[in-house]
């Protein structure tokens, strides 16, 4: 095996740790607003979710940056490092990562002071919104990186970053409707 | 290139991503109501090791070629401001580094806890320069045409 299809089976498996575990954490945390408490096991489940999110988070930044040493060593020629595209992977990976140290920071303390109580509580409501927040940042990212890695494309730095921020604050706004609703919901049963 | 300078270059980088992730260890290791001391200490010194062995083998790398070689190409080609400004900035911030993860490493090793807030926030500052410094050397690198 050459370092070429070492680093794009690595590069596969980050981003399928990543996207695999940002999915199964996000239909999760709905179906615990739907059931309306949060158990040990759930919590568990995410935090585990959450480790492999990280890995997969390392091992596409290192496979990532294995690629662009091997294209910098074997064809300078590409100028690859000027790359629009790959700028905004960047960017992006960089929220990924400043997103989960929030989510870290704020949103597992919260799940973790709302084991066994009922999630309608207005401690959880008034706080509930930045784990819907960091919540789609992480979904849309997460795909974005995944998109740009498939998709062949020629458009700007700014295009990209554009788009991006737009679905990001579509996600925002979704996420942070459907949480609301969910809670409320709660609240009538 | 020679293959030392090519697996100092790549070893560079690769052990100052390292220190990255080791320091994004330490922030996430802060972030838990039960803090693993033992994880903190460990993350710490391998930060701490990396940015060292990054350190030593980047500043060979500088001396021994891109001074000679790669600065000259840049500064006679069509982005001369990734050394004048880029370069100079990674420099600059790559020299107190280490310390920075020196000082995170102490605190963690010798604190016991007691410095949690400092530790997090100079962890994050780490972190943060990590990034920038990555994405300079990356235009200064791709600055070589």
């Amino acid at each position: 095996m050459n370092w070429h299809t070492f680093l794009i089976i690595a590069h596969i498996i980050g981003i399928s740790l990543g996207v695999g575990g940002v999915t199964i954490s996000d239909l999760n945390f709905f179906k615990i607003l739907k059931r309306g408490k949060i158990s040990e096991d759930t919590l568990g489940l995410l935090k585990t979710l959450s480790f492999a999110i990280w890995i997969g988070l390392i091992i596409l930044v290192l496979s990532g940056f294995g690629f662009l040493i091997l294209l910098r060593l074997t064809r300078p020629e590409l100028g690859i490092l000027y790359n629009p595209k790959l700028w905004a992977k960047l960017t992006i990976t960089a929220i990924v990562l400043f997103n989960g140290l929030i989510m870290h920071w704020k949103v597992f303390p919260l799940l973790e002071s709302s084991v066994g109580k009922p999630l309608n509580s207005p401690e959880f409501s008034k706080k509930a919104w930045i784990a819907f927040t960091t919540g789609a940042i992480s979904f849309i990212s997460w795909y974005s990186a995944l998109i740009l890695g498939a998709w062949r494309t020629d458009l700007s730095y700014f295009t990209i970053f554009g788009v991006y921020l737009v679905l990001v604050a579509g996600a925002i706004i979704v996420m942070n409707i459907i949480g609301r609703y969910l809670i409320k919901r709660l609240e009538k049963i | 290139m020679s293959l030392l300078l090519q697996n100092a270059l790549v070893w560079h980088i690769l052990l100052g991503l390292g220190g990255i992730c080791f320091f994004v260890a330490v922030l996430v290791g802060l972030t838990r109501t039960n803090k693993n001391q033992k994880f903190l200490k460990i993350s710490s010194l391998l930060g701490l090791l990396s940015f060292v062995g990054s350190w030593i083998i980047g500043g060979y790398y500088y001396v021994v070629y891109y001074g000679s070689v790669v600065k000259p190409i840049i500064k006679g080609g069509a982005y001369p401001w990734a050394h004048n400004i880029l370069m100079e900035s990674k420099e600059h911030i790559f020299l107190f580094l280490p310390f920075l993860g020196a000082i995170v490493f102490l605190a963690i090793w010798l604190g016991e806890g007691r410095f949690n807030k400092p530790v997090g926030a100079l962890s994050l500052l780490i972190v943060i320069f990590g990034i920038a410094i990555t994405f300079m050397g990356m235009a200064v690198s791709g600055a070589v045409r």
